[in-house]
C-alpha cells in the first residue's frame, strides 16, 4: 500500500488568508505545502499522492471536511494521513463527531504557530 | 509585515513588557497578531501599526501585549519531557509506593498554573485516583496574583490550545465565553496551590517523590542556583525524580534518569 509523502502537509480550507498564514507555519517547519479550496480540490490531491499530513476546515463551499475526512478513510492508503482539523466550532459533541471520523487532532480557530506545532506532535506527526 | 512595522511592533512589546522578539520571528508575530487584526477589523499589519502609532485604544494595545505575553508557559511545556513522565518516571513511582499507595508532588514556580495542571492530567489519566490512592499535588509560586490566577485556572482559547491535545481539552475543561476556557473543578481540586519562595521557607514542604522545577532556575545566580538543588535534594524521597528544565545542567549528588530531558534521580550513596 502507498505510504503517505513524508514531510508534506495539504491545507485545506476556502479562505486564502488561512491557507497562507498556515503554508508559512508549516514551511517554517520544513514541510512541503499544497493548498486546497475545498474537499473536492484536497480529494484530487490525494489521489495523486497522500500527504503526511492534512490541516482540514469543516465548512467550505463544495465538499465539505467531514465529508472529506470520510472519504479519505474510507479509501487505500487514506488512514495514512495524520489528519489536524481545524474550524472556529467549539461544541464538545460536534469535536467529538469529528474525532470519531478519524481525525487525529483538533484545533479551535484561531491558532498560531505554537499550536500547530504542539497538535503535531501530539498527533505524532513530526 | 514590513521591516518597518516588525520593527515598531518588536519596540512597543520590549517597552510594555520587556520580552524581546528575536530578529526574523516576523512569522512567529504575524501568526499571533492576525486574530487581533480580524477582531479589529484591520486590512493589513501596515494599518495595524498605523493604528497603534496614533491614540491609540487602550484596548487595542493590551491585546497586543497579551497575544505575545502568554509565550513562555503552555500545558506540557517541551512536550518530551511530559511524555518520558508518563511512559516512565510515573509507572515507576506508583510501582515503587504500590504498597502504601500514597504519592507527593511538587511543583515550584507554577506561574499561572499550566504545569500543575499537566502533572494533575497525567496523575488522572494514570489510573490512581480511581484505585484510592493518597495523592498529593502542591504547587507553589512567589507571586500572590499569579496564583490566584492559577486557582482561578481560566485560560484564552490560546492558552487552553498551547500544548493540550484536544482529548484532554474535552475531557478537562469547560468553555466560559467565546474566548475563555475553564479547567474542571475535578481536576482543579487535586492541586494545592500555596505562596512559597525558593530562598526562604520551602523545608516545610517536606519530602516529595517528585519535584518538578523547570521554570525558576535561570533566574538565580551560580551560588543560589547550587544551595536551592542541594535542598531539593534533601526534600526527595530516595527513589524520587527531579524534573528541571531541559537543557540543564546534571546537578552534583544526582544523575540523569532520562538523558538530555532535565530529568534526574540522587546518585547511589
Amino acid at each position: 500500500m502507498q505510504e503517505p509523502v513524508k514531510r508534506t502537509c495539504l491545507v485545506v480550507d476556502d479562505s486564502q488568508v488561512v491557507r497562507k498564514i498556515a503554508r508559512k507555519i508549516f514551511e517554517e517547519m520544513g514541510m512541503s505545502v499544497y493548498e486546497a479550496a475545498n474537499g473536492d480540490e484536497a480529494v484530487t490531491v490525494c489521489r495523486g499522492a497522500m500527504p503526511g499530513v492534512i490541516m482540514l476546515d469543516w465548512k467550505m463551499p463544495g465538499m465539505g471536511g467531514m465529508e472529506f475526512l470520510k472519504w479519505l478513510r474510507s479509501v487505500p492508503g487514506g488512514e495514512g494521513p495524520k489528519v489536524i482539523f481545524c474550524s472556529v466550532e467549539t461544541d464538545k459533541k460536534r469535536i467529538a463527531q469529528v474525532l470519531n471520523a478519524g481525525a487525529n487532532e483538533y484545533i479551535i480557530k484561531p491558532f498560531d504557530a505554537d499550536i500547530i506545532r504542539d497538535k503535531l506532535l501530539w498527533a505524532d506527526a513530526l | 509585515m514590513n521591516t518597518g512595522d516588525f520593527e515598531f511592533l518588536r519596540g512597543f512589546l520590549k517597552g510594555k513588557s520587556g520580552y524581546t522578539l528575536e530578529e526574523g520571528k516576523t512569522y512567529l508575530l504575524e501568526s499571533r497578531l492576525w486574530p487581533v487584526l480580524r477582531r479589529w477589523n484591520y486590512p493589513d499589519f501596515s494599518t495595524l501599526v498605523l493604528a497603534m502609532r496614533g491614540f491609540a485604544d487602550p484596548r487595542l494595545l493590551s491585546e497586543v501585549v497579551d497575544v505575545m505575553m502568554d509565550y513562555d508557559t503552555c500545558f506540557f511545556r517541551d512536550f518530551s519531557p511530559f511524555q518520558h513522565l508518563k511512559k516512565s518516571v510515573l509507572p515507576q513511582l506508583i510501582d515503587n509506593r504500590k504498597s502504601n499507595k500514597r504519592l507527593r508532588v511538587w511543583c515550584a514556580g507554577v506561574a499561572t498554573g499550566q504545569e500543575a495542571y499537566s502533572l494533575a492530567i497525567l496523575l488522572k489519566e494514570s489510573g490512581i485516583y480511581a484505585r484510592n490512592w493518597k495523592v498529593e499535588i502542591l504547587a507553589t509560586d512567589i507571586s500572590n496574583s499569579i496564583l490566584d490566577a492559577a486557582r482561578q485556572a481560566i485560560y484564552t482559547q490560546f492558552a487552553a490550545q498551547r500544548g493540550l491535545p484536544i482529548a484532554y481539552l474535552l475531557r478537562y475543561f469547560t468553555q466560559l465565553s467565546e474566548q475563555k476556557w475553564q479547567v474542571n473543578q475535578d481536576l482543579r481540586k487535586l492541586v494545592t496551590f500555596q505562596r512559597s519562595n525558593l530562598l526562604e521557607d520551602i523545608d516545610s514542604i517536606g519530602t516529595c517523590d517528585l519535584i518538578v522545577c523547570r521554570n525558576v532556575m535561570v533566574d538565580f545566580d551560580e551560588t543560589t542556583h547550587v544551595q536551592i538543588l542541594n535542598r531539593l535534594g534533601r526534600m526527595l524521597s530516595k527513589d524520587g525524580y527531579l524534573v528541571l528544565g531541559k537543557d540543564a545542567a546534571t546537578p552534583d549528588g544526582f544523575v540523569p534518569a532520562v538523558e538530555g530531558e532535565g530529568i534526574f534521580r540522587l546518585a547511589p550513596a
